[in-house]
């Protein structure tokens, strides 16, 4: 145990005082975690919308501003300019975070939907009476009085003219959030105009609310992160340094000591234990604390992130035992580890990744590690991952064991 | 004397190549017992084998009375080593080195003591990587007493070093000595092998050519004393008339005479007859385990460990 504790110290000393390996192993994941949640996190802040309003001095344009404005965030863009978007575009040059949305509302605004309101509701009113004729209980004389009222109003209807809104809305052509746009819109000028009428809202939505929980940018790339480091943690900690020991002569000098093999390999095995043990607690707590990720505490995802941390340095130590330069150690930790970092998912979802990519993906051990850490890490549940987490345990079992048979502890 | 290595018959072949060829010998104790001879002759091959880092494909050795075939453990807990061209863990500090090789051994040990006898106490706070060759061969040196060793192997403890450097590890081996430890050394430095060694081990191709004293070695095979004469053209003349007159054998080569005398009374005669006669421009070359070594093997060896 001494011996164990000697190695294990040795290695994690080297290790901390590394400081490119300090910033890959705790430093770059938790910026990546910080980043990639930041970025590609829900959208929270309401939808940001320009409003031109060309019809400035009116009071009912004016209206219509507010009610825009209880839904959207609104910005102003000034009537006099002649093309809003190039107003916009000159100034996106120097802020590229915002969408061109456009809403213009035009000049004659309020005449047009004084008119339009006006007319609605004589039809209206028309609609009614038609309907009032047909009733048992007025006698014939009203009906006449109230035909001749309908003609009036016939009269009076025709001779307003034909008016529309005109409201223009202005996008880019690749927003995806058009047509929500467009629907939001629709209902709130059939509101503003049934308010004008004078007609209420006839129904209403009762609003429940059900809990779905469902997988989130942190924790997406919570567990994507925790596994591909975990990968780099478990390779680049073992494959190079074991060869660069040997080469070096280190292992030379401690096969002339006591030491045992077993040894030799649980102190290498615990140091990177440890150092995946750091990385996994303060991405835990970067994700409670900054993006209130909601994780679940069970035994489960723990066992498999060791699990799974086992598979890639019984990799590492195979590699670091077969192969002869450092050099070779290097690349082939990094041809193993970066196609694998971004091609199974860990870093974005396979959806979005070409069909054929999909099918490589998954048989890439990193797929199966993050997979499984990933959903159980969300919803506690193992039986829909259990293929995924068969894969990882058989895989780390078997590196395990070739680890432990080819890890060099003598010379030939 | 007690004999601490024991080493019988041991052969070593990799594949088609014999590293060491039934080589037989004895160290006892207290003594600095080295290995002379160029790269590849078989020197690490035998110290590895002799401190359990390999196995001989034959023969096989006692340290300390334990068998290398069957008692792995117990000679590795009485043995110290140094490596060829020995390094470490790069970013611990020397104390850390030490002190890691004290708890692989699990022995009680004084590190200011370790320390003192090297002169590492102004280093120790200093990372591995920081430190020249010497200091890092003096770091080795100490890490390979940590287990207070009866035997300790160096392995080509110098090689790499400028001379000064070397000088100064010379120095602290001549100490293990003095503490008591049986030192095997390895090396392809003849100045190295003669100002350390108590016995000296020719080894060429992986055979043991000869094994002996230094000083038997030098008197047997080193060619007796030389005085080198440096002429010009006023006493050319009168220094062969001399060396003619007394039936001393000499050779001429340039503006050189060199003289080849049985012994050192013979050497100063004749350097007492060219003084009277008002010659001085000469030297007295004494026999040296290079001198040995040439006469032996036929070549030299290079400061890079090549025959030449």
């Amino acid at each position: 145990m001494r011996r164990i504790l000697a190695i294990f110290l040795v290695f994690l000393k080297n290790w901390l005082r590394n400081r490119s390996a300090l910033f890959f192993s705790f430093i770059f994941p938790l910026l990546l975690l910080i980043f990639a949640s930041i970025f590609t996190s829900e959208r929270t802040q309401p939808i940001t919308i320009f409003v031109q309003n060309q019809d400035q001095e009116t009071q009912l344009s004016k209206v219509y501003e507010s009610i825009l404005n209880k839904t959207f965030n609104v910005e102003k863009i000034p009537s006099n300019i002649s093309s809003p978007v190039n107003y916009l575009k000159t100034k996106k040059q120097g802020l590229i975070t915002f969408k061109i949305r456009i809403l213009i509302i035009p000049k004659g605004f309020e005449e047009n939907a004084t008119t339009l309101a006006m007319k609605e509701a004589i039809r209206l009113q028309i609609l009614n009476l038609q309907r009032t004729l047909s009733s048992p209980y007025i006698n014939e004389s009203i009906k006449q009085e109230i035909i001749k009222g309908i003609n009036v109003l016939q009269n009076v209807y025709s001779n307003l003219p034909n008016k529309t809104l005109n409201i223009k809305l202005i996008t880019e052509s690749e927003d995806t959030d058009y047509l929500l746009l467009n629907s939001i819109l629709t209902q709130i000028n059939g509101s503003f105009i049934n308010n004008l009428i004078g007609v209420n809202a006839t129904f209403s939505i009762n609003h429940e609310t059900v809990y779905e929980r469902r997988i989130s940018a942190v924790d997406y790339y919570l567990a994507g992160l925790l596994a591909a480091f975990v990968m780099t943690n478990g390779l680049f900690s073992t494959a190079p340094t074991l060869v660069e020991i040997r080469v070096k002569g280190i292992l030379k000098r401690l096969l002339g000591t006591p030491l045992q093999k077993h040894e030799w390999f649980l102190g290498i095995i615990f140091s990177i234990l440890l150092i995946n043990s750091i990385l996994l607690l303060e991405m835990l707590l970067a994700a409670v604390i900054i993006f209130k990720a909601k994780i679940g505490f069970n035994v489960y995802w723990i066992l498999i992130f060791y699990i799974g941390m086992f598979f890639f340095i019984g990799l590492g130590v195979f590699i670091g035992s077969m192969v002869r330069s450092e050099e070779t150690a290097i690349a082939l930790v990094n041809l193993i580890g970066f196609p694998m970092m971004f091609l199974s998912g860990a870093f974005w979802p396979l959806e979005i990744m070409p069909d054929f990519l999909k099918y490589v993906a998954q048989v890439l051990p990193l797929y199966h590690f993050h997979t499984s850490l990933r959903y159980i890490m969300v919803f506690g549940d193992t039986t829909p991952v259990i293929n995924n987490i068969l894969i990882v345990v058989v895989l780390s079992l078997s590196f395990t064991i070739l680890s432990i048979k080819f890890l060099r502890w003598k010379e030939t | 004397m007690d004999i601490i290595v024991e080493a019988i018959s041991l052969t070593k072949r990799y594949n088609n190549v014999i590293a060491i060829d039934n080589i037989s010998f004895n160290i006892y104790k207290g003594e600095i017992f080295s290995f002379l001879g160029p790269n590849g002759s078989g020197k690490t091959t035998t110290v590895e084998i002799l401190a359990c880092i390999r196995k001989p494909t034959s023969g096989t050795a006692k340290i300390l009375g334990y068998s290398i075939n069957k008692e792995v453990n117990e000679i590795k807990k009485r043995i110290g080593i140094l490596p060829q061209e020995f390094t470490f863990f790069d970013l611990l500090t020397v104390k850390e080195c030490v002190e890691f090789i004290g708890k692989i051994y699990g022995t009680k040990y004084d590190i200011k003591q370790i320390l003192e006898i090297f002169r590492l106490e102004e280093y120790k706070n200093k990372k591995f990587r920081e430190l020249s060759g010497g200091l890092k061969r003096r770091v080795g040196l100490a890490m390979s007493i940590v287990n207070d060793p009866d035997l300790l192997f160096l392995d080509e403890p110098t090689t790499g070093l400028d001379p000064e450097s070397r000088r100064d590890v010379w120095k602290y081996i001549l100490n293990l000595k003095k503490l008591g430890k049986t030192i095997f050394l390895t090396t392809h430095y003849m100045e190295e092998a003669e100002k350390l060694s108590d016995r000296i081990g020719i080894i060429i191709k992986g055979k043991l050519v000869v094994l002996d004293e230094v000083k038997n070695l030098i008197n047997n095979y080193g060619g007796g004393f030389r005085l080198v004469i440096y002429l010009d053209k006023n006493i050319e003349e009168n220094v062969v008339k001399i060396l003619q007159d007394n039936n001393y054998k000499f050779d001429k080569k340039d503006n050189v005479i060199i003289c080849n005398l049985s012994n050192k009374r013979e050497a100063n005669l004749l350097a007492s007859e060219l003084i009277r006669k008002g010659i001085e421009n000469f030297e007295m070359k004494y026999p040296s385990v290079e001198d040995a070594f040439l006469n032996l093997v036929g070549y030299k060896i290079s400061e890079m460990g090549e025959l030449i």
